[in-house]
């Protein structure tokens, strides 16, 4: 009985997923012939609740591209992917200490903050390409509108507190 | 002490009246009663009286103990007792001195005898000097033999006692001392064994010692003897080492001589050997030297030099850690802007902001546009 109800549950929770990356999938599919375009692939991944970075977004998207680059992703290919992933739980968003500690490797000198400067130049020297709507979204959000600088502990606090 | 005349004839009278009667008893009394018929009657009539009074005493004692049953007095009964006590004496008394026996006649006799005479004497003082001494003195007299037999019998009671005890004693003594010889007898006889036995012994004694001495005797001659041999032989044996020691004390002597000048031979060789060794050895010793000085400045230099090329090694590993080090801090940077990256794109999308917000949805797909552009 027990392992029914297991398989039952996990059953269950497969059909969820499926249909939580399918209704995802639909909003973007303006043409309705169950494709859409690959720049849009980003979106639904990180709407359906996973943090990939775009290293780890264009692997996805090698995966499950055409042999014949056409600029759209089809749902068949789509699908099974994004629900392994999802069973997986791969590319979960980072959780508060994981992003405190991100912060402070980027405080060098251990100060408790960081200046506008200083993230500007992280996010647009380091790591992947951040676009300039991105980071003044990002600035936006994080920095202290009295001090002017990112008091990153309270910020991811605040952010987590959020999350939950 | 006198009468006076007449006084003293009256009594002259009786005296010479008593003096007449006891010389007429005298006279008719018989020597002896036995043999005569009137004598059973007498002493029948003794014991007649004597045991009637007897049974008087006997049926008043009875009286008196029925009397005691019915609760009289007691002192009745034991004066009753007593008298029946006396009177069995009396009854035995007169049973032994039948007053038949010739004695007691001649007793009688001797007595009637004395009383008279004394009584003529008194008669005769009387009628001289009118007096009674005489009789006084003779009452004296009789008092006086009378205690003096009284003594008499005490001592021979008292004699007698005392030889009863000395014989007694002397025959406990007599006991004792025939135990005394007869232990001293059997201790002679002991002793006798005894002596006879050490006899004996000392004979054995005698005859073990002498064959003793003679055996030692013996054995020490032949100890002798042989220990003589002994030395004889070994004075041989010794006269013959003597004689080989003193051939091989000559011959080492030779021997040892020969030697010593070999030796001493051997010891100037080696003398010379030495100065020469020791000459070759000191060249040895300053070429060395001068090599050791040598080495050691050379050393000094490659030590020098050592330290220079460590010290540029050390160097290029610091500079090499430093690069690393700095390598790894970028790299973390990265991954780390990266991760924020990808957080806040994750979070921009789940919450709408920015591109995503559903009133600036045609904005946000132009940017997106030229994201995916950048990417390919």
């Amino acid at each position: 009985m027990a392992e029914s109800s297991e398989k039952e549950s996990a059953e269950s929770m497969l059909a969820d997923i499926e249909k939580k990356i399918t209704e995802a999938f639909e909003i973007f599919d303006h043409e309705s012939n169950r494709t859409v375009d690959v720049r849009e692939i980003g979106t639904i991944v990180r709407s359906l609740g996973c943090c990939p970075s775009e290293g780890e977004l264009h692997d996805m998207l090698a995966e499950i591209e055409e042999e014949e680059p056409t600029g759209y992703i089809r749902f068949e290919k789509f699908l099974p992917m994004m629900t392994h992933i999802l069973m997986e739980r791969r590319y979960k968003p980072a959780p508060e200490d994981q992003l405190l500690k991100a912060f402070e490797v980027l405080d060098v000198e251990k100060k408790g903050f960081l200046s506008q400067d200083e993230i500007t130049k992280y996010m647009n020297d380091e790591g992947e390409p951040f676009t300039q709507e991105e980071m003044e979204e990002f600035m936006s959000a994080a920095v202290d509108p009295d001090r002017g600088v990112v008091l990153y502990k309270d910020y991811v606090s605040v952010m987590a507190v959020e999350d939950t | 002490m006198a009468f006076s005349h007449s006084t003293a004839v009256h009594l002259a009278a009786i005296y010479e009246d008593c003096i007449n009667q006891l010389s007429i008893l005298g006279k008719i009394m018989p020597v002896s009663f036995q043999g005569k018929p009137e004598a059973s009657q007498l002493v029948s009539g003794d014991i007649g009286t004597v045991l009637n009074s007897q049974k008087m005493v006997e049926s008043k004692l009875d009286e008196a103990l029925t009397a005691r049953s019915e609760g009289k007095g007691r002192s009745g009964v034991q004066d009753l007792i007593e008298s029946l006590a006396s009177s069995n004496r009396f009854v035995d008394q007169s049973m032994r001195q039948s007053p038949l026996t010739k004695d007691n006649l001649f007793k009688v006799q001797e007595d009637r005898q004395f009383c008279e005479d004394v009584l003529v004497e008194t008669h005769k003082e009387l009628l001289v000097s009118h007096g009674f001494s005489s009789l006084v003195n003779a009452v004296d007299a009789e008092c006086k033999k009378k205690f003096d037999l009284q003594q008499t019998i005490i001592k021979e009671e008292h004699g007698r006692r005392k030889i009863k005890q000395l014989q007694r004693q002397v025959q406990d003594i007599r006991k004792e001392k025939e135990q005394e010889i007869q232990q001293r007898n059997e201790m002679i006889a002991h002793l006798k064994d005894q002596l006879q036995e050490m006899k004996a012994k000392s004979n054995m004694e005698g005859k073990y010692v002498k064959k003793n001495a003679e055996n030692q005797v013996h054995q020490n001659q032949q100890r002798c003897v042989l220990s003589e041999q002994k030395l004889k032989e070994e004075l041989d044996t010794l006269k013959t080492t003597l004689d080989e020691e003193v051939r091989t004390h000559h011959e080492i002597e030779n021997y040892l001589k020969n030697h010593q000048k070999l030796l001493e031979e051997e010891v100037e060789y080696w003398m010379d050997k030495y100065d020469k060794d020791v000459e070759a050895k000191q060249h040895e010793l300053s070429v060395l030297k001068t090599s050791k000085a040598n080495d050691l400045e050379r050393l000094q230099e490659l030590t020098r030099k050592y330290a220079e090329y460590e010290k540029v090694v050390v160097e290029d590993r610091i500079e090499k850690e430093k690069e690393r080090r700095k390598k790894e801090q970028e790299e973390l940077e990265l991954n780390s802007a990266v991760r924020l990256q990808a957080w806040w794109r994750g979070t921009m999308v789940v919450k709408q902001m920015g591109p995503f917000n559903k009133k600036k949805k045609k904005g946000g797909k132009g940017k997106k546009g030229k994201k995916g552009k950048k990417k390919k």
